[in-house]
């Protein structure tokens, strides 16, 4: 037995809760109470073949996982496809040179928050995360910049890099 | 078009909406109206350690629940809630004489502080200089409604007299850092 609300359907098969548009689950409760919402816009990825150091602006992370299309590896933005609050994670070995230098998460091209990194010739990892409140539309990215040497950057050679974007609620 | 359950209701909107707050549009992509948490950072200030109560959170990005004069949070409801930091630990030429390149932090659970991290500037590329310590770190709590959780910095597991405080140097202020907490299940 379910219910049709407008098209989208709960139904109970078994033990388990079931939200359904068509033959896509929106949403599952199991008998233990544990939800999950395969719908979710998540992407992780990484700067495979970048080469290092590496600074573009925006960085061109190369998705592994894409859940509803919101990552552009071309351009390097996210575009949130509802308001709500999304996790953004970013981290980063910058390069075995002395240098020095910033990493952002950018909304709508502005920055939001950032972290630093100063280091004498060794390897420095650079993580930062947080929670971005977004209306739909709204873009996310993530910028090296302000970095001395202008060469100086992220280690884009296989999975040394990773970020991950994703709609918490 | 809808149902109601007891006045609890599941309407047909563009998606579904469940009980006026738990809202999934047409490609059953899913927001909560009310969102238990913060982002945000401390501005301003050239003392770079915790106040009493915690790292005061005094610029919010966003914020539910969030005392933004001494940085604690109070869960609202039971459940699971995520808490993290990142930023950069105090270096360049600006510790004051006497203070260690080196602190803790730790995140803080009704007063009890657990999950320690530690850091220890290096030298910079700036000759003369000790570096700026990236640091951060991230767990899981499960708490019931009126627990707390707090961001303490410059705090050690094992105390020093008077206080880590008067040893040590902390995490620079303003956008450069950012503490974020939320509700996750």
């Amino acid at each position: 037995m379910g219910f049709d609300v407008g098209g989208v359907t709960l139904t109970s098969p078994g033990t388990t809760l079931s939200m359904d548009s068509g033959a896509t689950n929106w949403m599952k409760v199991d008998a233990n109470g544990i939800l999950t919402r395969p719908q979710t816009p998540f992407m992780r990825g990484q700067l495979t073949g970048r080469g290092s150091p590496y600074s573009a602006i925006p960085l061109l992370v190369t998705a592994d996982v894409n859940v509803g299309g919101c990552w552009n590896n071309t351009t390097g933005t996210w575009t949130c496809p509802v308001a709500g609050y999304y996790m953004v994670t970013g981290g980063n070995i910058m390069g075995s040179a002395s240098s020095y230098g910033y990493f952002y998460i950018q909304k709508n091209g502005t920055d939001v928050i950032f972290t630093h990194w100063n280091h004498n010739a060794s390897w420095h990892y650079v993580t930062m995360s947080g929670i971005i409140q977004c209306a739909a539309g709204d873009t996310l990215r993530y910028v090296i910049k302000g970095q001395s040497p202008a060469s100086a950057g992220a280690y884009g050679v296989g999975g040394h890099c990773m970020y991950s974007i994703a709609l918490m609620a | 078009m809808g149902i109601d359950i007891g006045g609890a209701t599941i309407v047909k909107t563009a998606g579904i909406t469940l009980n006026t707050s738990l809202v999934f549009n047409a490609a059953g992509q899913a927001t909560a109206n009310a969102a238990p948490g913060y982002t945000g950072y401390k501005s301003g200030g050239t003392v770079y350690y915790s106040g009493i109560s915690g790292w005061e959170i005094t610029a919010s990005v966003w914020q539910s629940g969030l005392n933004t004069t001494n940085g604690v949070f109070t869960c609202p409801v039971t459940g699971l809630y995520a808490m993290g930091y990142n930023g950069i630990h105090k270096g360049g030429s600006n510790i004051p004489t006497g203070l260690n390149t080196y602190g803790y932090s730790a995140f803080c659970k009704n007063g009890v502080m657990v999950y320690w991290v530690h850091w220890n500037q290096a030298t910079s590329a700036t000759a003369g200089f000790t570096s700026w310590n990236t640091g951060g770190c991230s767990a899981l709590f499960s708490c019931v409604a009126g627990d707390t959780l707090a961001l303490f910095i410059n705090r050690s597991p094992t105390s020093l007299a008077p206080d880590s405080q008067s040893q040590n140097f902390g995490l620079y202020p303003d956008a450069h850092h950012a503490v974020w907490c939320k509700l996750v299940g």
